[in-house]
């Protein structure tokens, strides 16, 4: 895609990720400025965990995904992970922890999920940025660390 | 003898929070506290002209702690009261790796 339509794309998406909504969730956004979003997931007595969605091309390809600590430092610490969705072994191509989970490029570019085409999911509202960023929030909400 | 009055109907005052927006889009609707959850996410989708909610799931973060909720349950009987703040998305996908 032209970067051009590709910023345009994620600006019309990054759009819907209001004050209003990032306060009822405890979303507190660094980024929300093409190519990245840099968002921290908070909720009481819960250790907050910052994710940054590196979305270059989008949406030809899903956001490459960071994992961190609230500091910006690599996550090394073991989340409590009910739903696998945080995958706390290092990816082959990256060597960091990572989100396995459709709509994440380290998911896509896994060795046990290279058939699954992030083709097959890119127009779906549930793999929109908003739609990647809640499914990532449930999956965080239903940790307990 | 005084004929009984019927149970007076309680409510509950309800926000839905989407990334498409929110419904109602400011404050709150005040509904039937034995309303089916499904209603106000039938007349959410509508408004806010959401076209798929294929695994989408209802969510709630209060004093209880985060939970999903049963749609075709009420407010009542998902133990919910006063001002109900749901979240609606998609449910998380993947794991496996």
């Amino acid at each position: 895609m032209h970067p051009a339509a590709s910023q345009a794309l994620f600006e019309n998406e990054a759009a819907k990720l209001t004050p209003a909504l990032a306060q009822r969730r405890g979303w507190v956004f660094h980024n929300l400025a093409w190519p990245v979003i840099d968002c921290l997931f908070t909720a009481p007595r819960r250790t907050t965990l910052r994710l940054q969605l590196h979305c270059d091309d989008w949406n030809d390809q899903p956001p490459s995904i960071g994992l961190l600590n609230a500091d910006c430092s690599n996550l090394t610490r073991n989340l409590v992970n009910p739903t696998n969705v945080f995958n706390m072994s290092a990816h082959p191509a990256t060597g960091r922890s990572f989100v396995c989970m459709a709509g994440s490029r380290e998911y896509h570019t896994h060795p046990s999920h290279v058939t699954d085409h992030w083709a097959g999911y890119k127009d779906r509202a549930s793999h929109d940025l908003g739609g990647i960023l809640t499914q990532l929030w449930h999956a965080w909400m239903k940790g307990n660390d | 003898m005084t004929p009984e009055k019927p149970p007076k109907e309680q409510f509950v005052e309800v926000s839905v929070s989407t990334t498409a927006g929110f419904y109602p889009a400011e404050g709150t609707d005040r509904v039937p506290i034995h309303q089916k959850i499904s209603v106000i996410l039938h007349q959410a989708k509508n408004k806010l002209t959401i076209s798929d909610v294929t695994n989408w799931v209802v969510s709630v973060n209060d004093a209880n702690g985060y939970r999903e909720l049963d749609p075709q349950s009420s407010y009542l009987d998902s133990g919910l009261s006063g001002t109900v703040e749901i979240d609606w998305g998609p449910r998380e996908g993947g794991g496996g790796c």
